[in-house]
């Protein structure tokens, strides 16, 4: 389990994801623009009454939004992950930390477990999500996986897929071979926590999620290819001309966020479905929610305002997004999610044309995109 | 690198182009039989044709080498003519299987999965238990299908088979 690089990349991988274009060229602006809300001239509802308050692992959430996992592992990362803390605390909505492998390679290390707790010790009444990737579980025991969710009272665990990053990184594990479904299977049989599956911003496609599904897991998080892409990011970790001609090409790599909700639903009708991935504004967030997403998950925006102008920025930055989310959900007329997600919705012929190419059926999916009440 | 290793077969007074042979109560791998007991290699699937399979029961003395390699001792499973075979089939869009000859799985374990061609994940656990002896891979057929041959712990021999010095395999 040694990686000896693991600290210096979590603090290498902060300082480029906020310091260098590292997003999907032009963040999927085009396909959000063609996706409409109808807009509504007379909502036959007042502003304050909109209430977007969600239900989330049993926890009242005042949003539906959670900060995605982004850090820890380093001492470094700790004022990070705190003041994401914070603010998960104050806006009462969940929050996941990076991947916990750091936590098992340096369990004896009070810093680096500190790191991850923060979260927990700060956000006590939020859900916190653990995480761990899926290449990695071939070689954890379920003691392992059971003390990184106990290390930070996780709520869930998230199992994150990130082949296209491990592909282009200098350390890269690219094991993603079938043996991580029966280790998944293993592991539901001992923890006692849902089971996240998620990507790390290209996407999960209908067949990922159906695989995992089928295994009787009910919680993905798509994270599709609008926002980061980690493919870039480890291009800037890398020195060989080889691997950087390549990411370059893969550099539009993935499912855009809009059509991988739309995938994962077709594939999980019951299931609770978070999108993230390019959702750096209430109006995309509420478009999500529109198209079958039961909550948004926001990372580089936030980390990025933290970083640069501090705190009190990561504040106006989610209160922002939270009051543009209800204005849109104002303007369609629905005063709540459940309310939101029977309203009309418009795509594009391009996304009609993948749908249909993909086997999706437009009226079945219409009928589900509302998921769970 | 690390070395290639591949199972092999070898079936009892098979021609073929090598050999392992009983020497005393040595096993040695030959490119000519040395003796009156000698096992003759196959195509790994070809073991098919030596399966009973209205009553499964193996038809001829066979070894099974599960790492076959460069090294100068290979260990060996030996397996008499007439032993009672549990033969498993995992058939299905992508089917995968967890062990390989000579490990041990009981009843209820879990020893493959299949995804179904609407990504489904099924799991298929063991009707018996014992030694898996053979895995063995049907690709020319639609679905894939694996068939694993599961014998009793007390069926199987393990052996070392030693790779001859002046006749070179």
């Amino acid at each position: 389990m040694s990686d000896p690089n693991i600290r210096n990349r979590k603090i290498e991988h902060i300082r480029i994801v906020v310091e260098k274009d590292v997003d999907f060229p032009n963040m999927c602006s085009e396909i959000y623009n063609e996706i409409i809300l109808v807009h509504r001239a007379f909502p036959g509802i007042d502003l304050s009454d909109v209430d977007l308050s969600t239900r989330f692992l049993n926890y009242e959430l005042s949003a539906p939004l959670m900060i995605s996992g982004m850090t820890g592992g380093d001492p470094l990362t700790t004022k990070y992950n705190k003041k994401l803390a914070v603010l998960a605390e104050e806006f009462r909505i969940a929050i996941g930390v990076g991947s916990e492998r750091s936590l098992l390679i340096h369990k004896d290390e009070p810093e680096i477990i500190r790191s991850y707790r923060v979260v927990r010790e700060i956000a006590k009444d939020v859900p916190v999500i653990g995480n761990i990737g899926a290449n990695t579980l071939l070689d954890l025991r379920n003691e392992d996986i059971s003390y990184i969710i106990s290390s930070i009272d996780a709520d869930a665990l998230a199992i994150h897929l990130n082949p296209a990053q491990e592909a282009i990184q200098p350390e890269g594990d690219t094991r993603f071979n079938v043996k991580i479904l029966e280790r998944i299977e293993e592991i539901l049989d001992h923890i006692c926590v849902p089971i996240i599956i998620k990507e790390v911003g290209n996407g999960l496609s209908y067949e990922d999620v159906s695989l995992f599904y089928s295994m009787g897991i009910r919680f993905f998080d798509i994270a599709g290819a609008c926002g980061t892409n980690w493919i870039l990011v480890e291009k800037y970790r890398r020195k060989d001309k080889i691997t950087t001609t390549i990411a370059d090409h893969l550099s539009s790599w993935g499912i855009p966020t809009p059509i991988a909700i739309i995938e994962a639903r077709a594939a999980a009708p019951d299931s609770f479905i978070i999108a993230s991935g390019g959702v750096y504004d209430g109006l995309r967030a509420i478009k999500n929610i529109v198209l079958g997403a039961d909550l948004n998950g926001v990372a580089r925006p936030l980390i990025r305002e933290i970083y640069l102008r501090g705190l009190n920025a990561g504040k106006a930055f989610l209160e922002t997004m939270i009051k543009e989310m209800k204005i849109v959900s104002f303007l369609t007329g629905a005063k709540s999610i459940s309310e939101l997600k029977k309203k009309p919705l418009i795509l594009s012929s391009d996304m009609l044309s993948y749908l249909e190419q993909r086997g999706i059926d437009l009226r079945e999916y219409k009928e589900i995109r509302g998921g769970i009440e | 690198m690390e070395e290639y290793k591949y199972p092999e077969i070898f079936v009892r007074d098979k021609n073929s182009n090598k050999y392992i042979c009983r020497v005393s109560d040595e096993y040695v791998l030959v490119k000519e039989p040395v003796s009156n007991e000698c096992y003759g290699h196959i195509i790994y699937e070809d073991i098919l044709k030596y399966f009973d399979l209205a009553n499964p029961i193996l038809e001829k003395d066979a070894i099974v080498v599960p790492e076959f390699s460069d090294e100068k001792l290979l260990k060996g499973l030996f397996v008499k003519k007439g032993t009672k075979l549990c033969l498993i089939e995992i058939s299905g869009y992508e089917p995968y299987v967890s062990p390989r000859e000579g490990e041990k799985i009981n009843v209820k374990d879990k020893i493959g999965m299949v995804i179904t061609n609407k990504y489904e994940v099924r799991v298929i656990r063991s009707p018996c238990e014992g030694v898996v002896i053979f895995v063995i891979n049907i690709v020319w057929e639609k679905p894939e299908k694996y068939i694993l041959a599961v014998v009793s712990e007390n069926d199987v021999g393990q052996i070392t088979i030693r790779k001859s010095q002046g006749n070179h395999v």
